[in-house]
């Protein structure tokens, strides 16, 4: 079930409804069900390893803790526990990932024709939720006695399964959702809420229909056709590309926060503004903020972080820029993306020293050079994006190589896109720039539309204008099919 | 003083509580609102024959005593200012083009909602079954009832369960299948002024009845005047025939609901086919089959099928000038058939005398001879190549000369003479008509069809 899909739109309103008109006791119990439904639309039987994933992170947390308890002095204990949850947890994400992918890149190192046994599709967001459980068991490992084991099995299963966020995050941490699970039993309906909820959909969805699928349809048809086109041509598809991934991953982030939000819940925030970025460490801080986060804390700390010196810190971000690409998918050019990023950061730990001599301070910059800073990061941010969406690395190669050698005097307007089609894109993009700046700049849009100050008039415009463009300007419908969110595939 | 601030203040904190109660339904009303002017500025219905029937139906004085269903094999054949006269009831024609059961039965709800029917007859068209609905692509069909169907459970029902959940937003909310037109102000500005004219306020056909070829008479009858000569009847493609299972779960199940709903409201309901040109007949090769499947489906149901394809022809000649293409009756054969089918649901014409017993029977009364032919066509770069093959009963020689007519048919070329009907290529970039007139004898005596085909 998408979320921009119509089932989607009947299936929220019953569940919120029924959450709503249920006892509070059984609140946790019914969203926990209604996870699992939305799970099983895809593929019932994978709703097993979400499962397994759960009772195994679950059993895990209490086991530390009794180890603990019964042996205070011996970390070991609690250690061996991490690491079968890890084994089993990894194990399940790297059989169903990566296993088909080791099986070729074994068989071509040994020169063997290794065909693989076992033939299945990906399971969704199992990427999502291994990680989102392996986070708990780290965290309760770490906590050391100061965060307790969840013990209500429904509302930990809830933790790992909140279908808002199931398959494409964010990547939650149990200090933020499961306290929020806890207090579910205990909240009363806020209308101001669940307003909310709906205005960050209504947004989503603007970003996902408007911008990224009217966007796809550019970007697909220009990378399928590439050879016949030149530098302007595949230069537009590839910043259009980079509006498209931003507005599909922080569409759906969005939506999945505003649908959390009717719930009372809510979730962190994935991406803030990240193409406003003034440096490649900028921009991490500001894309994909869960996976950032998880693999600072848990692979890039215990690896040793900045403590150990430049050139182990320099290997430190290769490792999880690398680790982060393969994340991303069991193919060789996520790894060069990822890689790309880790010598992108390299580079800027090098080059630290001289701009500390020069005195380049962000605080400092003057507008036009943080607005070429900000232009330089986003080229080299597109340039990975070419290795991120070609189906390998010999064609982002091959995009790469008819970018610079090739041009083409083809009109853009002869390309797929009626001339209303680019307005609109054109239109919504500087209304998600706007956004974006004013969100920087401090302002909190959605609090002034509540205000007094916005005045009734004018929100319910804005309302009903919102709603309007998504559903008049949204790509969907008879011409095209439901367009999934490229993250899921993740 | 006090007292008064503090009424203001909880007045305030109730108005506010109200407001955020009723926001919900505000925003519906807005909803309906905003969808209702998009509609006004996009959709152009001002030739939609659909929107004058149904605002007939709804708007009859009369109770509507007997209800027409089907697709455009039914308004075309249905001559509602005969059947008034001769059922001696006000009777009514809905069939829309391409009217599915499912879109048949949420028509006979509707109506049904304001009248008290007391015969209810359902088109059976042949090309309708088989459809899964979840799987229909072109919607229009759908659309030009669901547009016009007033809102209601019905409505919801029949959108949802009549197209795959894709294409729902653009069956609620129709201005959004014409979204790219919000960007051609000569669409708006024409779409605007058509339905500021009087006539379309007013519900009246656009056109002029005394000349046009094709007019809305009126309660959903279509008179069409052309006719067909010489058999000029043909088809691009192969002519399919009848699959062995032709009727589909969501048919079966939409048949079944008009069968419930008539009887629990104590509706005579028949099914019945209007007569189609042999040619139809012939090229099918295995229509009986169909007969068969209905048959078979309305077993036990007590509803009777009358398929007037059995027609004897000294009731229904069948003849070349009751049509006005290889599907459906003229004007002149609606009249003759609207006669037929009053006499007999009236008892006044008995049904073994009107029908032959079988499929067989009746292919064996009609006489051998071409009905008409099927082609395909092949493009290449430079040419484009007609393949032809005779509709025929019997063995018959076919000879045939083949003639390239300009675009406004004065003058013409001579392409073929009195030869077998093979294949004929035309240079790719002309426009205009073949003309191939085919005889049963080599001296090009016996003329038997003379079949315009544009290329």
């Amino acid at each position: 079930m998408l979320f921009n899909s119509v089932q989607f739109l009947i299936f929220l309103p019953i569940v919120a409804l029924l959450y709503y008109l249920m006892p509070r006791k059984a609140r946790s119990f019914w969203l926990l069900v209604v996870s699992y439904y939305f799970y099983m639309c895809w593929n019932p039987k994978y709703a097993v390893l979400i499962a397994i994933s759960t009772v195994v992170t679950y059993f895990s947390g209490i086991g530390m803790e009794i180890l603990r308890k019964k042996y205070p002095d011996r970390d070991k204990y609690a250690k061996c526990v991490v690491a079968a949850s890890f084994v089993v947890n990894l194990g399940i994400l790297i059989f169903f990932k990566y296993f088909n992918w080791l099986l070729g890149i074994a068989g071509t190192a040994l020169h063997l024709s290794l065909e693989s046994p076992f033939s299945f599709v990906l399971p969704v967001g199992i990427s999502f939720y291994t990680f989102q459980a392996l986070g708990y068991t780290m965290d309760i490992y770490r906590g050391k006695g100061k965060i307790s084991a969840e013990k209500n099995i429904v509302r930990y299963a809830l933790f790992v399964s909140f279908f808002p966020q199931l398959v494409a995050g964010p990547i939650e941490r149990s200090g933020n959702l499961l306290t929020q699970i806890e207090y579910i039993k205990d909240k009363k309906i806020d209308c101001g809420e669940i307003r909310d909820g709906l205005c960050l959909m209504l947004y989503g969805f603007f970003l996902k229909l408007v911008i990224a699928d009217r966007a796809a349809v550019l970007v697909d048809y220009v990378l399928e056709g590439y050879t016949y086109y030149g530098f302007v041509e595949l230069t537009v598809a590839f910043v259009l590309f980079a509006i498209q991934i931003l507005c599909d991953f922080n569409g759906y982030t969005v939506i999945a926060r505003g649908a959390a939000q009717i719930f009372g819940i809510r979730l962190m925030d994935n991406f803030r503004q990240p193409y406003l970025a003034t440096s490649i460490r900028d921009f991490w801080r500001r894309w994909h903020i869960s996976l950032t986060s998880w693999f600072t804390d848990y692979l890039y700390i215990p690896l040793g972080g900045s403590r150990k010196g430049t050139v182990r810190k320099m290997f430190n971000t290769m490792v999880v820029f690398l680790v982060s690409g393969l994340w991303h998918g069991a193919n060789g050019h996520f790894v060069i993306w990822g890689a790309l990023h880790g010598i992108y950061q390299n580079m800027a730990i090098m080059t630290q020293s001289v701009k500390d001599r020069l005195g380049v301070r962000d605080k400092k910059m003057s507008f036009g050079i943080r607005l070429f800073k900000m232009m330089i990061t986003f080229i080299l941010v597109d340039i990975a994006w070419i290795f991120f969406r070609a189906d390998s690395f010999g064609m982002a190669i091959a995009y790469l190589k008819q970018m610079t050698t090739a041009y083409q005097n083809i009109s853009l307007l002869s390309l797929t896109f009626a001339w209303y089609d680019w307005l609109i894109l054109i239109v919504a993009v500087g209304i998600m720039l706007t956004v974006d700046i004013l969100h920087e700049k401090g302002y909190k849009i959605r609090q002034w539309i509540y205000s007094e100050g916005c005045g009734l008039g004018l929100r319910w415009i804005i309302y009903m204008a919102a709603f309007w463009s998504v559903l008049m300007l949204g790509v969907y419908g008879v011409a095209y099919d439901t367009s999934q969110f490229i993250y899921f595939q993740f | 003083m006090i007292r008064v601030n503090l009424f203001i203040s909880s007045s305030k904190k109730y108005i506010k509580r109200g407001f955020a109660i009723l926001s919900p339904l505000l925003f519906l009303l807005l909803l309906f609102g905003v969808n209702r002017l998009m509609q006004y500025l996009i959709c152009d219905d001002s030739d939609s024959y659909t929107r004058l029937a149904f605002h007939e139906m709804r708007t009859q004085e009369e109770n509507i005593d007997v209800l027409f269903l089907g697709s455009s094999h039914c308004f075309r054949s249905v001559d509602v200012g005969i059947t008034d006269e001769l059922f001696a009831a006000n009777t009514f024609n809905s069939g829309s083009a391409l009217q599915s059961w499912d879109g048949s039965y949420a028509i006979l709800k509707e109506a049904a909602k304001k009248n008290d029917l007391q015969r209810v007859y359902v088109e059976m068209y042949y090309d309708i079954a088989g459809e899964v609905y979840w799987e229909r692509e072109g919607l229009t069909s759908v659309y030009i009832i669901s547009d016009y169907l007033s809102p209601s459970f019905n409505k919801a029902r029949y959108l949802m369960e009549g197209s795959a959940p894709d294409y729902w937003i653009d069956g609620f909310f129709p201005a959004r299948r014409y979204w790219q037109k919000l960007f051609s102000k000569g669409h708006i500005a024409g779409t605007i002024a058509a339905k500021r004219t009087e006539g379309y306020k007013n519900y009246e056909y656009w056109g002029d009845p005394e000349t046009d070829q094709q007019y809305y008479t009126r309660k959903g009858y279509i008179a069409n005047r052309e006719t067909i000569e010489n058999y000029d009847f043909s088809a691009e493609g192969d002519w399919e025939a009848i699959p062995e299972v032709i009727f589909s779960e969501d048919d079966k199940r939409s048949l079944q609901r008009i069968i419930d709903y008539c009887e629990k409201n104590n509706i005579e309901l028949a099914f019945f086919s209007v007569p189609m040109p042999y040619y139809n007949m012939v090229a099918t090769g295995n229509y009986g089959s169909y007969i068969e499947q209905v048959n078979e489906l309305l077993e036990g149901s007590g509803v009777p099928y009358y398929d007037f394809n059995l027609c004897r022809e000294d009731y229904f000649s069948y003849d070349c000038a009751l049509f006005m293409d290889e599907d459906h009756l003229n004007s002149a054969g609606a009249e003759c058939f609207s006669r037929l089918f009053a006499g007999l649901m009236l008892g006044q014409i008995e049904e073994k005398d009107l029908f032959y017993d079988s499929y067989e029977e009746k292919m064996q009364s009609i006489s051998d001879r071409i009905y008409g032919i099927t082609y395909c066509v092949m493009e290449t770069e430079a040419q484009k190549c007609f393949t032809f093959e005779t509709v025929q009963k019997g063995t018959l020689d076919c000879y045939a000369s083949i003639y390239k007519m300009t675009p406004d048919m004065q003058e013409y070329e001579v392409l073929r003479v009195l030869a077998p009907l093979d294949d004929i290529c035309v240079p790719v970039g002309e426009q205009g008509q073949l003309r191939i007139d085919i005889y049963t004898d080599e001296q090009g005596t016996e003329l038997t069809n003379q079949i315009y085909i544009d290329y």
